[in-house]
């Protein structure tokens, strides 16, 4: 059995997401800088706000001359599903202390987030090991960016390496280890099913989170025929 | 200049607290009382839900818009993908074997 509580196998455990967040980081650094953006201020948002979607988003309504409000508030339904994640977390961190919860949340994203639930439902999270897959994720999208913004346009097309397609490929692969029981597959299948019908109908930032909430809610109600 | 750099600014602190509190609340919360059993029964299935949509979004709408097409070189890829992820169950081999394809699929096709 190898030793997965420390440090070390939290930031092993973070290479593919390293690997997501790199080009990822870089695209958002040219974007911003493109947009008018300093490097600095690229930097503190990966920093700070540490979200794909939503600095993605945030950039383009900025470009696009949206007001405060309004971006804000697109923002925030964005990333109304890390109240998901973060309750779903909560599941499995009943032995850690509060405060670290309370510092550690800050470095929730979907890519972590699914790393990490998919390590607990085997072994029990601990403080190095959390410690060692969030910053080690985070570091690599703080980095990604500040070199994009520094370089601006001037780094070619990442995705002439695939690397567009690693975070998704995780996502199969992680997909892969979560799907454990009839049930799961279910909920699995469904996941997908909600999310494409939402998709076909509109491209709202909601689509992810109802799409979801649906998946989990359909597996419950299915339990009792499923398991027997 | 000014007035741009001022509203960025108010725009990175309140979305950074908004997205603080969203990941924060819950999971100090949740982790110290009681959880409902429908609702551990529900949270328990969102990981494999969660990961299945993330997986739609990468798949079938790569660009915002839904694309079933086989010009989708995501779509074309994520089979073979799929078939390394369910042999190896090896998250580095299923990674190299994605972006191996997509490259491919991009210096075939593009």
């Amino acid at each position: 059995m190898e030793n997965s509580s420390n440090f070390l196998s939290g930031a092993k455990d973070a290479v593919p997401i390293v690997l997501g967040y790199l080009p990822l980081g870089l695209a958002f650094g040219g974007l911003a800088r493109v947009e008018g953006l300093s490097p600095l201020t690229a930097t503190l948002m990966s920093l700070f706000i540490y979200s794909g979607s939503g600095q993605f988003i945030l950039v383009a309504l900025l470009a696009a001359g949206s007001g405060l409000l309004a971006i804000v508030i697109t923002v925030f339904l964005v990333n109304l599903r890390y109240l998901l994640l973060s309750a779903s977390l909560a599941t499995y961190t009943r032995n850690l202390p509060r405060w670290f919860l309370a510092l550690i949340a800050a470095e929730i994203t979907d890519e972590s987030y699914a790393v990490g639930v998919t390590r607990f439902s085997r072994n029990k999270p601990t403080v190095p090991y959390l410690l060692g897959l969030f910053v080690t994720a985070h570091l690599s999208w703080i980095t990604g960016s500040c070199l994009g913004a520094i370089l601006g346009g001037i780094l070619g097309n990442v995705r002439e390496w695939g690397l567009d397609f690693a975070l998704t490929a995780m996502f199969i692969c992680l997909l892969v280890w979560q799907v454990t029981d009839r049930q799961k597959f279910f909920v699995a299948l469904l996941g997908f099913f909600f999310y494409l019908v939402l998709a076909v109908c509109n491209q709202s930032a909601w689509n992810i989170i109802v799409a979801t909430v649906l998946a989990s809610v359909g597996g419950m109600v299915c339990e009792k025929w499923i398991k027997k | 200049m000014r007035e741009m750099d001022q509203k960025v600014i108010y725009l990175v602190i309140i979305v950074a607290v908004c997205n603080y509190l969203l990941r924060m609340v819950p999971v100090v919360v949740l982790s110290k009382v009681e959880i409902p059993k429908p609702l551990e029964r529900f949270l328990n299935l969102t990981p494999c839900a969660v990961i299945a949509v993330m997986v739609a979004v990468g798949v079938f709408t790569p660009e915002q818009k839904v694309d079933f097409s086989l010009d989708n070189i995501y779509l074309l890829a994520s089979v073979p993908t799929l078939a390394v992820a369910l042999r190896t169950r090896s998250l580095g081999w299923t990674l190299l074997a994605g972006m191996l394809v997509v490259a491919l699929l991009r210096f075939c096709f593009c």
